[in-house]
């Protein structure tokens, strides 16, 4: 698990490993960071307990999700189709998720990045 | 890493010569934000001349005078050509930086330096700054920001001056940045303030042409403008306004509709928007116990159900009501269409009358027409689908939105549009392309609203990661613009207000910003008043800039970077995200890249790959990696990955590639320069085929301002309730409570044709054809009030406001002007030696604007444009 920019100075720690149960997904992994950091991360990333804040990103394999129940125990097919799409066409949709093959041994690589209410023009 | 481009050496130009090169090719314009597709003639290494590209939909072929100006910029012997390091450390205005050249290395290290620095102790003591005139560089510098860790970033100038209200609104209700008739359908346009389609501004070129084309079919053209300006005048009817009062005219047109003529379109407020659902004496929702979901009232069964009833499980709903009085949860209740019917009703020609100067005749008039020509009820079917048809559009841009109350005169204008069910269908408003189903091959990039909270629509693609619905309700701030507290604000004027150190100390802001990267963007003149911009500026230890020119703002830099112009530039995406110029309407989906024309000049180099470069030596690439992979949404095998180092040119190879498969890669790209495909009625008429609701009623404004002012009121920040208020109404700006007689005119700016604000004051082809126009560098006055006045034609004034800030500048008396108008062009009136053909050109009409909260909308921060003033004749400059 890595918190990129600002998240990464505020907990005072950017990478952190973490063994989770079999069948683990999002939502479980961030329970987890939260008794670890402590309350300053549900600060960080949540508008209300279990909905993220909406310029919170989160990466699996580079690639953003955006929905918490994504599982952790299964991988992105190695070159997925480049029309794959979620709803809103921002990151991948769970059931993609839910489909791609299992990841076996390999470590998820979640990524986390507050990108944050800034101006448009 | 790959070496962008190639480097110009005595070898390559001797190639150049021995071939006699002779090309012409693709790219995109940059002299205004329309990134217009052009193809540059190129001979011998050197660009001649510059044409609209005709296989693009964006510019379509045609290109404005600003366009064909570019070679002007690019080989203009002023530019920025080497870094600069600042010996005085004394800054001000009129003070010498003892300008010093330095070596690429030399700047970076110290850059890189002072960068880590602050990032140690606090990231967001870095504070970066962009123009909004080059698309190229919003998104990298949207993923510098993020890996940095700084929320700190603005677009000095733009957004507050345009976009806060506009692209909000146009977001929460049309999924889109802006909103244009559908041209080849509409009968009827009426424009508050806007000039889409007669001049700048998005998809500038493509609407011009579109625009003229429906005025010849027949389209009838009503342009509401206190200027006589390039909309107005080639209108069927110019409707003189007093300044900063459209919401009073569009809900008084509202209430002709509504409650003098029971035009509205019954189905689609039902089943698209949230009229239906019952408001409370709270002027809440009524909510379901159970489920928290907004209750409407199913007139066939009898009783209040949710609105969602048939996705909970439940039997469809029945006919929903729009109108009468329920008894629900144990309140009393009304649809939200019936409290709008009500609120309407006090809003009547002849109240708007006094308040607009537009006789209650012509108000009623106008109402009448609109309801008339939106033929409610009525279909067509276009390439063989049946779609509802309703040929009128309320198009509202800077002029009606840039004001205190920005987001009630965005909203009432809108509000006629789907009042009358004109909203993303055949012949009404459109938004600009917000649904895509994807190129054919690849199914990409593609995007649609879908439904949010309480079934209210959010946008399927947008500009920047901070969506206008659904937003975060108010949080104490901790940004420098306090954005947290103003969740439907973008650009703060805090990031260079005069009252700035004040609030942050009252609000306990922990930082102060101690490094800025400015990038093309000169703030001094972009915001308002020089004297609080500069006072601002002083207070920033180290400012390094990217420029093409030393403009007023590199005067107070450290160092001073050789940016390269647009036609040096390359990029995957200069139309980010899609739904920025493509023009709306049926025609072709097109995507268009920006490549140099010419081999590197001098030292001068493209920012995007010197800040790659800076977050690599600052050790965030991994980072910013990230971020480019989200907001480029780029898609396996094509994201970046880990701490690898990209060049720009690769990041862009990924991107196009990402989106259009292996085969359409930048090389590709390079040589075709756009990649077309048609576009569907479903993408272009989408609000029949898409299941999202947008609000007439703006029930969560209530929510966020009762949450802002509890978190400012006790804190000195005074947020006037009625600003929050569920439904529109019109609030007076500063200058229309003025009460000294004496300043009696209202001053505004509009946006030039022939220059891009401050950007293109300094093309020498531009500024020629500006001398030669008769408003672009004078002050436009009605003839009659300046005749008054004892004012001839090119007189010379003082221009004075309350506060004592003035600026000088001639008249141009015109029967074009509403009779308390005056009207400036631009952003023009530059003093630096870094600009020797601007210097002294025109008019600095921003020298006049406050920038305080005080100044600026309560809701959306939008900066008040309209300023109370009097003139005084003076001798010549
Ligand atoms: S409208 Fe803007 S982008 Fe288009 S040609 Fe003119 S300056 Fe260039």
């Amino acid at each position: 698990m890595k918190l990129f920019g600002i998240l990464g100075l505020q907990m005072g720690e950017r990478s952190v490993a973490l063994q989770l149960a079999e069948g683990a997904r999002l939502r479980d992994l961030f329970e987890v960071l939260g008794e670890h950091f402590g309350a300053k991360f549900g600060e960080a990333i949540f508008r209300q307990p279990g909905v993220l804040q909406t310029y919170v990103r989160i990466f699996l394999d580079d690639v953003p999700v955006d929905d918490l129940d994504t599982p952790l125990t299964a991988s992105l097919p190695p070159h997925l189709d480049v029309g794959t799409i979620s709803h809103d066409g921002e990151g991948t949709h769970a059931a993609d998720r839910a489909s791609a093959k299992p990841r076996g041994e390999e470590q998820a690589r979640v990524g986390l990045m507050v990108m944050s209410a800034v101006e448009g023009g | 890493m790959v070496q962008a481009f190639e480097q110009k050496t005595p070898e390559t130009e001797r190639a150049h010569e021995a071939n006699g090169e002779d090309r012409w090719i693709p790219s995109a314009c940059s002299m205004c934000y329309g990134t217009c597709s052009i193809l540059a003639h190129r001979v011998n290494g050197v660009v001649t001349k510059i044409e609209g590209n005709p296989a693009s939909e964006i510019g379509k072929g045609r290109l404005c005078a600003k366009g064909i100006s570019g070679i002007m910029t690019l080989y203009d012997p002023n530019r920025v050509n080497v870094p600069l390091r600042r010996t005085n450390p004394k800054k001000g205005v009129g003070v010498d930086p003892g300008w010093k050249e330095i070596t690429w290395d030399e700047a970076l290290d110290e850059i890189a330096a002072r960068l880590r620095k602050v990032r140690a102790e606090d990231p967001r003591k870095l504070f970066l700054q962009r123009t909004t005139t080059n698309t190229t560089i919003g998104p990298i510098c949207h993923a510098f920001c993020h890996a940095f860790g700084t929320m700190n970033q603005w677009v000095a100038g733009g957004g507050l001056h345009c976009g806060n209200g506009a692209h909000l609104i146009s977001g929460i209700m049309h999924a889109s940045w802006s909103i244009v008739p559908d041209f080849e359908h509409c009968q009827y346009a009426v424009y508050f303030g806007a000039s889409k389609g007669h001049a700048a501004g998005h998809a500038s070129c493509s609407n011009m042409g579109l625009a003229a084309d429906a005025r010849v079919r027949g389209m009838k053209m009503v342009v509401v403008d206190p200027m006589c300006n390039f909309a107005a005048a080639k209108a069927n009817e110019w409707v003189p306004i007093r300044v900063g009062t459209d919401a009073a005219l569009a809900l008084a047109m509202a209430h002709v509709l509504v409650n003098e003529l029971g035009i509205w379109d019954a189905p689609y407020l039902a089943s698209k928007t949230n009229a239906p659902y019952l408001i409370g004496p709270d002027k809440l929702y009524v909510r379901d116990a159970e489920t928290q979901e907004p209750l409407v009232w199913d007139a066939t069964a009898g009783r209040a159900r949710p609105y969602n009833a048939e996705k909970l499980g439940q039997e469809p709903l029945g006919e929903l009501a729009l109108e009468g009085e329920y008894e629900a949860q144990g309140v009393r209740c009304r649809p939200a269409f019936a409290c709008l019917k009500e609120h309407l009703a006090r809003h009547t020609p002849e109240w708007a009358e006094p308040i607009t100067t537009i006789p209650a005749a012509t108000i009623r008039r106008l109402g009448q027409e609109f309801g008339r020509e939106a033929r409610v009820g009525s279909t067509i079917v276009i390439d063989g689908v049946r779609l509802p048809y309703r040929p009128v559009a309320a198009i509202a841009f800077r002029g009606s939105e840039g004001h205190r109350n920005a987001v009630y005169n965005f909203l009432a204008i809108d509000l006629l549009n789907h009042l009358v069910g004109a909203a993303d269908v055949v012949g009404g408003c459109l938004g600009f392309n917000p649904v895509c189903h994807g190129h054919p091959e690849t199914k990409r990039p593609a995007y649609v609203p879908y439904a949010g909270p309480d079934g209210l629509m959010v946008t399927g693609s947008w500009m920047v990661p901070h969506l206008p619905y659904p937003f975060e309700y108010p949080r104490m701030p901790k940004s420098m613009g306090f954005n947290e507290l103003f969740p439907l604000g973008m650009s703060s004027p805090l990031m260079a207000s005069a009252d700035q150190e004040e609030r942050w100390q009252r609000f306990d802001l922990p930082y102060r910003p101690e490094v800025m990267i400015n990038i093309g963007c000169n703030s001094v003149m972009s915001v308002g008043n020089s004297e609080t911009v500069i006072n601002t500026l002083l207070r920033i230890p180290f400012i390094v800039s990217f420029d093409l020119f030393r403009t007023e703002l590199s005067d107070l830099a450290d160092i001073v970077l050789p940016d390269m112009s647009y036609l040096e530039q390359l990029d995957s995406k200069p139309n980010y995200p899609f739904i920025f110029n493509l023009p709306g309407g049926m025609g072709d989906w097109c995507w268009a890249v920006r490549q140099p024309l010419i081999e590197p000049v001098a030292e001068r180099r493209q920012m995007n790959q010197v800040l790659l470069e800076l977050a690599e030596r600052v050790g965030i690439s991994e980072d910013i990696n990230m971020a480019l992979n989200a907001l480029l949404k780029l898609q396996p095998p094509f994201t970046l990955k880990g701490s690898q180092q990209y060049s720009f040119a690769e990041v862009c190879d990924q991107h196009l590639k990402s989106n259009f498969g292996p085969r359409h890669d930048l090389a590709w790209f390079k040589e075709h320069g756009v990649l077309s495909w048609p576009k569907k009625p479903q993408e272009v008429y989408w609000r029949p085929f898409v299941e999202v609701r947008v609000p007439i009623y703006w029930e969560y404004l209530k929510r966020v301002g009762d949450q802002a002012r509890a978190l400012a009121e006790p804190r000195g920040l005074h947020l006037p309730e009625e600003f929050y208020d569920p439904l529109p109404t019109w609030l007076p700006c500063p200058g229309h409570e003025c009460s000294d007689e004496q300043f009696d005119l209202y001053g505004f700016y509009y946006r030039d044709t022939i220059h891009t604000n401050s950007l293109t004051q300094e093309n020498a082809w531009l500024d020629e054809t500006a001398q030669l126009d008769p408003n672009s560098y004078y002050i436009a006055m009605n003839a009659e009030t300046g005749k008054k006045k004892g004012l001839h034609d090119g007189d010379w004034v003082w221009m004075e406001t309350v506060k004592g800030r003035r600026v000088r500048g001639r008249v141009h008396l015109t029967q074009g002007m509403h009779p308390e108008g005056l009207g400036i062009g631009g952003c023009a009136g530059h003093w630096t030696d870094g600009m020797p053909v601007a210097r002294g050109k025109g008019v600095f009409f921003n020298q006049l604007l406050e920038i305080d909260m005080d100044h600026a909308s309560p809701v959306n921060l939008n900066l008040d444009l309209c300023v109370k003033v009097r003139l005084r004749r003076c001798e010549e400059a």
